[in-house]
């Protein structure tokens, strides 16, 4: 028996739970490359030995219905089903899912580094009923997102956003990152999502590598023209 | 790495006690050559002991200055509750007391002396545990729990704290009355560098298991605190601060 017996053995996680947009406006190439994407930045995060942490992934996905796609997990332990694009976009429901989640200590310890949410979608949120040109501080009154915002552990968490296309609503974005030093990312189509989830693998690692892995992300994004990087 | 310890022992009535204490510059702070940002402090008069712990906030400039004058505020707490100025069973004018005096110290923003503080009061008749933000106070007399375990609500970086808008219901103070013929009474104060590492279902077991071996003087028990802190430098990058109280009746 010795001191070393009564410590934790696993390191600390560092959660990134990402919102996938998978409505039926994101058939075809759009849902093959979230997929690709996705997988590859497990994979390279699964790549990554740091003592001082263990990156996990979890997937919540909204379309024909809101779902756990992937529980949140250590990556090395992840085996990724193909998602599937079909239905409409309940964006709201979505954030009451994650915000869940993330309140839940069961699923994330009070041990672990600040979680990361991420979102992807190419297009309107179908259960918000306000107008479809409304605006950041209109959003932000939106209850799924006051509720995200105003949640004791999900408020502090890092939000980062991706709009597909034009159709993609960048003030719902903002107003999801609601942070004015962290961009969203609109990508005139499908072929931004590699280099979106490149940018939040780099960004990830980046943090557990720096001095403090709390410490908010510094890096820009890399990989996007300038009109596809909105503050 | 710099590393800072107390060691003492001493008498209070009929019991010997030991204090250990330690705090280690976390590798964050080493690699940007920060100071460590965490104070502890041990006090003894005539009526006992008062052990404490702060853990400045990392975010903050003065958070070093702000856990210094946490513990001089509770080492003031101590000596006007010996006068009797203050109650020891008064928990609101305490909680009160604290605030004020520590806030009185403070030049410019407060926010930026944001620090948590724990700390423990302990004669022969009664102990006065309290503190607010994360880190945790491991309690046991003759092996009954009278932990303050831990409070965090949000992740390893975030915390409650000694700041300007102060949430009053979150800064918890509990007085345990000793029972007369009580043998054995340990407690532990860590910084969440420390205890964030305990699993939570062996915290009293190690508390029980640390004091033990330091009242039986087992060897090299002072290296193994150390070594053991110091292997905690691989799991996180945090300052980590810890003091052990432990007192027995004489034989």
């Amino acid at each position: 028996m010795g001191l070393n017996d009564f410590t934790v053995k696993e390191a600390r996680p560092l959660p990134v739970l990402i919102l996938a947009d998978v409505s039926g406006s994101m058939q075809g190439e759009k849902i093959k490359l979230l997929n690709t994407s996705i997988r590859e930045m497990v994979s390279s995060l699964a790549s990554i030995d740091d003592v001082r942490g263990r990156f996990q992934v979890g997937i919540v996905t909204f379309g024909e219905e809101v779902k756990i796609h992937q529980h949140l997990a250590n990556v090395d332990t992840i085996k990724l089903t193909e998602m599937n694009a079909a239905g409409k976009t309940p964006m709201g429901e979505a954030f009451g899912v994650i915000t869940s989640i993330i309140e839940d200590k069961n699923q994330i310890s009070s041990r672990a580094y600040t979680p990361t949410i991420v979102l992807v979608s190419d297009g309107l949120p179908t259960d918000y009923y306000g107008s479809s040109n409304s605006t950041v501080n209109e959003y932000l009154e939106w209850e799924a997102l006051k509720l995200l915002h105003t949640s004791p552990r999900a408020s502090k968490c890092l939000r980062l956003a991706m709009g597909i296309g034009t159709d993609a609503d960048i003030n719902m974005l903002k107003a999801f990152i609601n942070n004015p030093t962290v961009p969203v990312i609109q990508s005139k189509d499908a072929t931004g999502i590699s280099n979106f989830f490149k940018w939040v693998t780099m960004s990830t690692l980046s943090r557990m590598s720096s001095a403090d892995p709390n410490a908010p992300i510094s890096m820009l994004p890399v990989g996007f023209e300038q009109d596809e990087i909105i503050l | 790495m710099s590393i800072t310890t107390i060691f003492e022992k001493g008498k209070i009535g009929n019991f010997d006690y030991k204090v250990i204490g330690l705090s280690m510059t976390g590798l964050s702070h080493v690699k940007n050559e920060i100071e460590n940002q965490d104070s502890f402090g041990f006090h003894k008069n005539s009526n006992g002991v008062l052990i404490a712990v702060a853990d400045g906030v990392g975010s903050c400039v003065k958070s070093k200055a702000g856990s210094i004058y946490a513990i001089e505020t509770i080492k003031t707490l101590y000596d006007i509750i010996e006068n009797g100025e203050i109650r020891v069973y008064a928990n609101t004018k305490i909680k009160k007391f604290i605030i004020s005096k520590w806030k009185s110290k403070l030049e410019g923003p407060i926010r930026d002396y944001s620090t948590t503080l724990k700390f423990a009061i302990i004669s022969i008749s009664n102990i006065l545990l309290g503190g607010i933000g994360d880190g945790e106070i491991f309690a046991t007399i003759d092996n009954v729990d009278y932990s303050l375990q831990n409070n965090v609500e949000f992740f390893s970086n975030i915390t409650y704290s000694l700041t300007d808008d102060i949430d009053e219901d979150k800064f918890e103070i509990i007085k345990v009355d000793l029972p007369t013929d009580f043998k054995v009474l340990n407690i532990f104060i860590g910084t969440d560098g420390i205890t964030c590492e305990l699993q939570s279902s062996k915290k009293i077991e190690f508390l029980n298991y640390l004091s033990k071996k330091v009242r039986n003087n087992e060897d090299n028990y002072e290296v193994d605190i150390i070594n053991w802190t110091s292997s905690l430098q691989e799991k996180n990058g945090d300052d980590k601060t810890m003091i052990l109280f432990t007192m027995e009746r004489s034989t």
